[in-house]
């Protein structure tokens, strides 16, 4: 084994809308504040296309996941001098449709075209220290997602009888107390053995929403396409890579998920200028529970000359704080060269927005 | 002997009718407690009332509609957001007795991840034409279930 690549990669990702907080000390660890802490990512955090041309990953599955209004990622943010500084590379990820229309979007409408709402736009910037500018576009939809509980009618028949069963204890309270308008009503405004009864019923949607699978099917097409700039106006602006992915991920019992993926490319040649197609597949095998799970997966690059192979295994854990730890090594060979070691680190927060 | 001059009337507004005075009391109440106050044309067509939960959350609510200074609830409709072509409710009676009437809806919905919004809404309708609107947004946990109360008065022009 001729070298040891190590491609340590430490990223934020901002779930829910924007103006969430998270501070990042000397050393380097990204604390969530305190609203942060409040909100622990339910399921691991999808990657947004857009970002992964930026940071040029080749992987050929992208990891699938259930739509979020706004995410934000960035990373490169410890300059050479091992100082912060400000991130060099932003992505943004977003649902055009559930930022425009959801806080008036009905269940129905919403169950009627969730491919719309499932649709996510992402855009990524990355400047260098030299002057370099990479820009890129990405668009994603989840054509199957049994993770979405919001499509799941067994759960919605569930639930719904469950708030009907709330709603029903504190309307007992609001006849009894006659009209007092601008007032809310809340959990304390119940007598004992109601509030019990309440806070029973929602400790038991607690414990349903939990229990969803983790690993559920899903099927996710996206596409992307980056480009790049010699200088930091932009003027020499050319594309480079056009790309797109087909990842399906199927569920095992609980315990595990496999993932199978394509991604096909037009790159750019930095010597001759032409494009050039590159094809990838790949597949993924996650086991565990939702918390922790390691991965083995395999894929293999066919190009015109010198094909690629990587066998790579790792793992993946919530934190305590909220967010997402990911780790994973392996072996690549590329063409007739001897094989290398390669590894990854990537740390993903995801924090409550306002 | 110099006339005595005679002191003009007083002005006095005429009294007004009991009703009167107590939807004018309730206007200014909800004013006071920020309900919002629904306008309408007592010549115009029946008004309703709708319940509505927004970013696609599930849940389920109850209407009230209380009578003018009574603890009287002249309708209760329960309903829930599986189907949103049924949350909207005729008010009863005439248009003259819907006069300082307060609509009421308990709303609650189960914040069902990856959304973690909620916005959940009480209308007061006229000829299709929404007069006011009480809206209460928020943001929850996964698994979080929120009862909000909202609230409209109807008042004649």
């Amino acid at each position: 084994m001729r070298a040891f690549i190590f491609a340590g990669l430490t990223s934020i990702v901002v779930a829910a809308p924007a103006l969430a907080q998270f501070t990042v000390s000397r050393d380097g660890n990204v604390k969530p504040d305190s609203i942060a802490t409040r909100y622990k990512l339910d399921f691991a955090i999808p990657d947004a296309p857009a970002f992964t041309l930026l940071k040029r990953d080749q992987s050929s599955v992208l990891r699938p996941g259930t739509v979020r209004e706004f995410a934000a990622q960035v990373s490169k943010f410890v300059s050479a001098e091992h100082g912060l500084s400000l991130p060099r590379e932003f992505a943004v990820e977003f649902s055009p449709a559930m930022l425009i229309g959801g806080s008036t979007l009905s269940l129905s409408k919403y169950q009627r075209s969730p491919a719309l709402y499932r649709l996510r736009l992402s855009a990524a910037t990355e400047r260098s220290s030299v002057g370099f500018t990479a820009a890129s576009l990405g668009l994603r939809v989840a054509l199957i997602d049994k993770v979405d509980l919001r499509t799941d009618p067994a759960f919605l028949t569930a639930t719904t009888e469950l708030t009907t069963g709330v709603n029903r204890i504190f309307a007992d309270q609001v006849r009894e107390r006659g009209p007092r308008p601008g007032m809310e009503i809340t959990l304390d405004d119940l007598t004992p053995e109601r509030k019990a009864a309440v806070e029973g019923l929602i400790e038991q949607q607690r414990k349903r929403v939990t229990e969803r699978r983790w690993n559920a099917d899903i099927l996710d097409v996206a596409m992307g396409s980056r480009g790049e700039s010699t200088d930091t106006t932009g003027k020499s602006f050319k594309l480079t890579e056009y790309a797109a992915w087909l990842t399906y991920g199927k569920g095992f019992g609980g315990w595990g998920q496999l993932l199978l993926g394509a991604r096909t490319s037009m790159a750019r040649d930095s010597v001759s200028g032409n494009f050039k197609g590159v094809g990838s597949a790949g597949a993924r095998l996650y086991a565990g529970t939702n918390k922790y799970k390691v991965f083995l997966e395999g894929e293999g690059e066919l190009k015109a000359r010198d094909n690629e192979w990587l066998l790579n295994g790792g793992g993946e854990a919530r934190l305590i704080t909220g967010g997402w730890i990911q780790f994973g090594a392996g072996v690549r060979w590329v063409g007739s060269n001897k094989a290398e070691l390669v590894g990854s680190l990537t740390f993903k927060l995801g924090v409550l927005g306002l | 002997m110099a006339k005595k001059k005679k002191k003009p009337a007083q002005k006095t507004a005429p009294a007004k009718p009991a009703d009167t005075q107590a939807k004018d009391q309730a206007v200014a109440m909800a004013t006071a407690a920020n309900v919002p106050t629904a306008r309408f044309d007592p010549a115009g067509g029946p008004l309703s009332a709708q319940v509505s939960s927004g970013f696609a959350q599930p849940g389920s609510y109850t209407l009230f509609l209380w009578e003018l200074n009574e603890n009287t609830i002249v309708m209760e409709k329960a309903g829930n957001f599986l189907n949103s072509d049924d949350d909207e409710y005729q008010l009863p009676g005439t248009n003259a007795q819907q006069d300082g009437r307060y609509a009421q809806a308990l709303v609650t919905v189960a914040i069902t991840p990856p959304e973690l919004h909620y916005a959940v809404a009480l209308s007061v309708i006229q000829d299709g034409k929404t007069l006011a609107t009480d809206l209460k947004s928020g943001t929850g946990t996964a698994g979080d279930v929120i009862t909000r109360t909202l609230w409209v008065l109807s008042a004649a022009q």
